[in-house]
């Protein structure tokens, strides 16, 4: 069962929210639930704690002089697997960079084909929704949460004696190894070779003979052996 | 040849021990590496001319080790002199508990021990797998591990240190030495030290010199800060005024005088309003200097086309902040203008250039989180040290600063996360 927990503080709005997920919701057999708020209250954050699965928030960026931020940081603070929709009644473009740190699903503007892009943003939150979608970790001190998503492939540097995880928009070494990361990913993620795991949602060419695998952005690695075949082709 | 392949082991198990300690793999395939190990072998074995001084013998051991191990980890000076002098204790300690065991439970005699190349041999073989069980056990690796981190030592006074410990040594092999080798040796020792001494002398002139002009300049920063606050709280009187005068202005105006009363509106509704909102969200910052540095770099932002986001957090009040020293303020002021450089400059030269920053108050301390987007190879856990930048040479200096800063500050924290593509880093005041 999904869960929506809906937060406005203008009720005609609220029940505009909640009327939209009934029309996205009726389309399909998943059962679901609102849960509906027009203040971030104690019931509200005694909500969030509860252990609740496939939770899909949709709140107003601002309630009641209470900042939808600090929100957002309370819920990740108990779980970065739930999905956050922002409604905001005013344009920002430094939300994009908040959407990224706390790993919002979108910011939806009240006054820009609103209903259409709830709706659109709703059926993509259902498809994820209840899936783990990141990588969390500590390593030196440090935080990681990378989507699986932006993942390439894993490597291991043997001479630094670090893992290397290639992304789409950077390479980060870290003090983990394969073993310890493989753990920490989902079934989309395989050996290509003893010292390296490759996301198969981004592979686009596998060649064996040629010991080499293209990604989808146009990167290749040919840390591939016969070995791991079975591993690579077999999904 | 015994000598030889025991200087061999001596050295293998030396260099296994510090790359256990320092955590990096032994690069066999690098020739500087091999021939620095072959002429120090070579060097060391053919000490005799010494006569027997312990003392000397080891210092010598000490120095070339550290040469050695230089070539094949390819550390910085300072932090390596230092791990090469702990790994050189270590081994000492690991070399005479071996040598006491021999004397004392199998009852070797000592002239036997000293004198018996083998027994050295064997000593050296049982020293090497007595290290290779005694690092590949965590608990003692974390524990040697953690106390050389614990032995953070700033670079000017690493410097000191070293150069007093290097002078010794010199003082040493001249007092060994002076009436066995002839006076131009003894001449050619004193230049040395000379030399030394003075490369060292001017190396930490220059080291005080750095720190004494940075200091300065973050003295001035905040103190200016705090003068441009005062401006910045004179501006936003000033910018309301103008606002309500040009709203005047607009009535004053004949109907058909559409263009001029656009641009009125266009100045109140963007420029105005987008100045004033800035204004009064950095005037909520509750330590004295921040306002003025924030409000600063969001300007700068936004001369570079960064699209940023102010965010406070509720809850936040003056009376809060009441315990908080101006040697931490100080702090503050210093840490987060470095933060927000950085910040600045990871993406300036991005397509995409976001920078945030969010204040709040969690768990009783107030935190202000900086965050930006990236892009590239960064090895993020190595950021801290310094000279380390990705941004070419003499660059670097500006986290290690701040975490020279949070090393003597308790009240201060720093954690780091990276959440996709989003590099954040988030400053925890106890209040």
């Amino acid at each position: 069962m999904v869960n929506f927990v809906v937060c406005d503080d203008n009720k005609e709005f609220l029940k505009i929210l909640v009327n939209i997920i009934d029309k996205e919701m009726m389309k399909n057999k998943i059962s679901y639930k609102c849960h509906e708020f027009t203040e971030y209250n104690t019931s509200f954050f005694n909500l969030v704690k509860q252990k609740m699965t496939s939770r899909i928030y949709i709140l107003d960026i601002e309630v009641n002089l209470v900042s939808g931020i600090d929100v957002a940081r309370k819920i990740r603070e108990k779980d970065f697997d739930s999905i956050i929709i922002f409604v905001t009644s005013h344009e920002d473009l430094g939300y994009t960079i908040l959407k990224n740190e706390f790993m919002f699903l979108s910011f939806i503007s009240k006054f820009d084909d609103f209903e259409g892009k709830l709706r659109n943003v709703i059926r993509k939150a259902i498809d994820i929704v209840g899936q783990k979608k990141l990588m969390r970790f500590e390593s030196n001190g440090i935080v990681y949460t990378i989507p699986y998503k932006d993942i390439l492939y894993i490597t291991r540097d043997s001479v630094e004696r670090k893992s290397v995880i290639y992304t789409d928009y950077s390479i980060f070494k870290v003090n983990k190894s394969l073993l310890e990361l493989k753990k920490l990913l989902s079934d989309q993620f395989r050996y290509s070779h003893r010292s390296c795991i490759v996301n198969l949602d981004r592979v686009v060419k596998t060649n064996f003979s040629k010991k080499e695998i293209t990604f989808d952005n146009g990167m290749a690695t040919d840390l591939v052996t016969v070995k791991y075949r079975k591993e690579v082709e077999n999904r | 040849m015994i000598d030889y392949i025991m200087s061999l082991v001596i050295m293998l198990a030396y260099i296994y021990l510090m790359s256990k300690v320092i955590n990096q793999k032994i690069n066999y395939r690098n020739p500087k590496a091999i021939a620095a190990m072959v002429l120090a072998i070579i060097f060391l074995v053919d000490l005799d001319f010494l006569d027997g001084n312990s003392l000397l013998v080891s210092l010598i051991h000490l120095a070339v080790y550290a040469v050695v191990t230089k070539f094949i980890f390819e550390n910085k000076w300072p932090k390596h002199l230092l791990v090469n002098f702990i790994c050189f204790l270590l081994f000492g300690i690991i070399d005479s508990l071996i040598g006491l065991f021999m004397l004392k439970v199998l009852g070797f005699p000592f002239e036997e021990l000293t004198s018996n190349k083998i027994l050295g041999l064997i000593t050296g073989v049982i020293a090497f797998f007595l290290i290779a069980i005694m690092t590949n056990i965590k608990f003692i690796t974390n524990i040697i591990v953690n106390s050389i981190e614990s032995l953070h030592i700033e670079r000017s006074k690493l410097l000191l240190y070293l150069s007093a410990f290097i002078l010794s040594l010199c003082a040493v092999i001249i007092y060994s030495t002076y009436y066995s080798v002839g006076h131009f040796i003894t001449i050619v020792l004193m230049l040395i030290i000379v030399i030394t001494f003075f490369g060292l002398f001017v190396m930490l002139i220059q080291e005080k010199n750095t720190l004494v002009k940075k200091e300065m300049e973050n003295e001035m920063l905040v103190k200016n800060l705090k003068e441009y606050e005062e401006l910045l709280e004179k501006n936003l009187i000033s910018n309301h005024e103008n606002k309500n005068s040009l709203l005047v202005i607009k009535g004053m105006l004949p109907k058909n005088n559409k263009k001029a009363k656009e641009y009125i509106d266009l100045l109140i509704n963007e420029r105005y309003a987008d100045d004033e909102a800035l204004l009064y969200k950095t005037s909520k910052f509750p330590i004295g200097g921040l306002q003025g540095l924030v409000y600063q770099k969001i300007l700068s932002m936004k001369s570079k086309n960064i699209d940023f986001h102010l965010e406070m957090g509720k809850g936040i009040s003056k009376e809060s902040f009441k315990n908080i020293t101006s040697s931490t303020n100080y702090d503050i002021c210093t840490i987060v203008g470095i933060l927000l450089d950085n910040s600045i400059e990871a993406v300036e030269k991005l397509e995409k250039r976001n920078i945030s920053i969010y204040t709040y108050i969690s768990g009783g301390n107030f935190n202000i989180s900086i965050s930006n987007n990236f892009a590239g190879d960064l090895d993020i856990e190595k950021i801290d040290e310094e000279g380390y930048s990705t941004k070419g040479k003499n660059r670097g200096f500006g986290l290690y600063i701040v975490k020279n800063v949070l090393n003597k500050n308790p009240n201060l924290n720093l954690t780091r996360e990276i959440n996709g593509d989003v590099f954040k880093q988030i400053l925890t005041i106890k209040l």
